[in-house]
């Protein structure tokens, strides 16, 4: 058997909220239009295409909502319909600009698992590990 | 190629995210008492609860909350609901 060793130079432990909600979660700035939202724990999803976000944190950072890309978003259950913008994230000593799509509904909870940070804007700028028994998650940007 | 999947690299940021410690060991401590509501903290001090997250964010001026935390408090029903 091979042995593989990555290196990171970030942790996160999410430990101290696990009791308000079973998640893989990281803390995370918007920003857009000289506005910024204020800092959000969104869940990590490496089963969502995108990154996507309630349509509150569309219209706190002052994007016209319909302007964006339009996607249509699967879920197990059916479809709904969202539209991409570019904006900048900021996650610990970092920032970097992604196209994130916003959905058309609101984050209702309990619904925080729909605010994700997914694999196009999230997992294919950083390499990610995640040790779930010590609740922490392991970041290396991809500069 | 849509704009908004050109990929742009990560840089260091010149305005890192605060750290929110503070924040956090606020909403361990006091959360059982909101949930069901959104809570917008700030350092240790609650700026607003509310069910709503829109009228959480109606309260609280722009400039305050753009330095704060806000988080959902799972009430004991929601916490039956699995995630997929």
């Amino acid at each position: 058997m091979n042995a593989h060793a990555l290196e990171f130079s970030q942790a996160f432990n999410y430990t101290d909220l696990a009791r308000y909600g079973r998640g893989v979660f990281l803390e995370v700035t918007l920003v857009a239009n000289s506005h910024m939202t204020p800092t959000l724990r969104v869940r990590v999803d490496s089963a969502a295409s995108f990154c996507v976000l309630g349509r509150q944190w569309a219209d706190v950072l002052a994007l016209d909502w319909e302007a964006g890309d339009p996607v249509t978003i699967g879920t197990a259950t059916g479809t709904f319909s969202a539209y991409r913008h570019d904006i900048t994230i900021r996650l610990l000593d970092y920032e970097w600009t992604a196209g994130i799509a916003f959905a058309e509904w609101d984050t209702t909870p309990p619904s925080q698992a729909r605010d994700v940070l997914g694999l196009t804007g999230f997992f294919d700028h950083f390499l990610v590990a995640i040790d779930d028994l010590s609740e922490t998650i392991y970041l290396d940007p991809r500069f | 190629m849509s704009k908004s999947l050109v990929k742009h690299p990560v840089k260091k940021s010149a305005h890192p995210v605060r750290d929110h410690t503070q924040e956090w060991a606020w909403i361990a401590k006091h959360g059982d008492a909101y949930r069901g509501q959104w809570v917008m903290v700030r350092y240790d001090r609650l700026l607003a609860a509310d069910p709503n997250i829109r009228s959480l964010l109606s309260r609280v001026p722009t400039a305050e909350a753009a330095d704060a935390v806000v988080w959902y408090l799972e009430t004991a029903e929601d916490e039956k609901m699995a995630v997929l």
